[in-house]
């Protein structure tokens, strides 16, 4: 086969990856969201608007999607009997924690499905789908597209030239991914003029990369999307700026300029208040009517493209190293993937050679995990209290 | 070639140093900053916070560009046009 272009995930396939295990450091969570979510909406109230179809697995070039129907496809019969079997608890996300403490937040359908639309507009939507299917994020466009029946196309992880190359031979319609991958997109300056919606999330938007996309993608609708693991989808906005929707006045506030989420918008975890603290800073733009931006966040978790990293994770694998007596890890910002992480190390004995250092952290973690710029130093940032100094 | 791009070779090579990629000695104008010189989104990134601790600028505030030639014309253009103070 030319091309060397993979099919579009099948939902039957991109079950059977996850129940397989593809990511080996979170397979249950992983099996548990999708399964979970097929479940909930398989055999849920919505099930009376759910024909969903299925791409074939044949070559691109031999006519393109072929849609079958849940039941005509034996391996999805294999993957509902495993939904079934499935104990219902919950769908199950791990959210980076507001304190920076990995937390374990159990969603139900309403939760999650909040800002599904069905509706038969919808139905000949195309998504590509580019954020990790793990995430939050990329469980909600699973939800819309399956709900709608609509074709998936994987384009996680993908170089931008092959993005470029799926979304044209799948005709793909609506985008949905983090604003780094928009930048690399834009920087293909590839028009794409089957594209009716990009939207997109999990970090800081900016009206440069708007501009951008806007030159890029004039026929495209622009969908800047606040969610949290939490909550799941809160706020769209076609713009950096965002307005709190009606029915959503008396469950959001902005106290202290962050945001804060009633209860009864969340999935179930640890929190016991009746507001949540996002932990994500706002900046009001106008007051009447009330606008704001999000602009960052106000605890250690650095954001990389979208990824969360726990500073003190990082530091932890650093301090496995024997040469390394201790490391402070932090964001830096940067216009490409929102932060990056750098370390400050102090070292012990011989001083150890930078790329064997750098080594030794891609052995241990992905590659949005290592700290790109490391700097040896004579010792750490620490406050009084002798904890590591987080910028704030 | 002047010495600020001297200085953005070696910013770029020692980028592709860490990824196990052969150091340059010149890099052409139209040099495309992917698929010939290997950088994803992570090495850009690293790139453009070593161009700002370097040069003081930030090569990408209006967007990624695709050439090596791009972000040359780019960093003498902001370098020149560096608010002095």
């Amino acid at each position: 086969m030319g091309g060397g272009l993979a099919s579009p995930w099948t939902y039957n396939r991109l079950i059977s990856e996850v129940v397989a295990g593809r990511e080996a450091d979170e397979p249950k969570n992983l099996a548990d969201v999708l399964v979970g979510l097929t479940r909930a909406l398989y055999f849920g109230r919505e099930v009376s608007l759910l024909e969903p179809t299925f791409v074939g697995e044949g070559e691109p070039d031999e006519g393109g999607p072929v849609s079958r129907t849940v039941s005509d496809t034996g391996s999805v019969t294999d993957f509902i009997s495993k939904a079934m079997s499935s104990v219902d608890e919950g769908i199950r996300l791990t959210s980076s924690g507001s304190m920076g403490v990995p937390t374990t937040v159990r969603h139900t359908l309403r939760t999650l499905a909040r800002a599904v639309v069905v509706a038969p507009r919808h139905a000949d939507d195309i998504f590509g789908l580019a954020f990790n299917p793990t995430h939050i994020a990329g469980v909600q466009v699973y939800l819309q597209a399956f709900a709608n029946g609509n074709t998936m196309v994987n384009l996680w992880g993908l170089p931008p030239a092959e993005v470029v190359a799926r979304c044209r031979q799948w005709n793909v319609t609506h985008l949905s991914a983090t604003p780094t991958f928009y930048r690399m997109l834009a920087a293909e300056g590839t028009r794409l003029p089957q594209l009716r919606s990009l939207s997109m999330g999990g970090e800081v938007v900016d009206e440069a990369l708007l501009r951008r996309l806007r030159d890029i993608f004039p026929a495209a609708r622009i969908h800047n999307i606040y969610a949290s693991t939490e909550a799941g989808t809160l706020l769209v906005s076609a713009g950096v700026d965002f307005t709190l929707p009606e029915n959503l006045v008396g469950k959001i506030r902005l106290h202290e300029n962050r945001i804060w989420v009633h209860r009864d918008l969340l999935g179930r975890f640890s929190n016991t208040d009746e507001w949540f603290d996002t932990g994500d800073r706002v900046e009001v733009t106008t007051l009447s009517p009330p606008r704001f931006r999000i602009v960052g966040r106000t605890h250690s978790a650095v954001n990389v493209g979208g990824e969360k990293v726990n500073p003190s994770d990082i530091e932890s694998v650093l301090s496995l190293h024997p040469a390394i007596a201790a490391a402070h890890v932090y964001g830096v910002r940067n216009s490409v993937t929102g932060e990056l992480l750098a370390a400050d190390l102090v070292t012990q004995g011989a001083p150890p050679d930078e790329m064997e250092v750098r080594k030794h952290l891609a052995l241990h973690l992905p590659a949005h995990r290592i700290p790109r710029i490391l700097r040896f130093v004579d010792r750490l940032n620490v406050n009084r209290s002798g904890k590591i100094k987080r910028d704030v | 070639m002047t010495s600020t791009d001297d200085g953005m070779i070696r910013l770029l090579n020692q980028v592709r140093r860490h990824k196990g990629h052969v150091e340059l000695a010149a890099v052409s104008d139209e040099s495309r900053l992917r698929e010939d010189l290997l950088l994803d989104s992570l090495d850009l990134a690293e790139l453009t916070v070593r161009i700002e601790e370097r040069f003081g600028v930030d090569v990408f505030r209006e967007g990624i560009v695709s050439q090596w030639g791009q972000v040359r014309s780019r960093v003498h253009h902001l370098v020149e046009n560096k608010p002095v103070g």
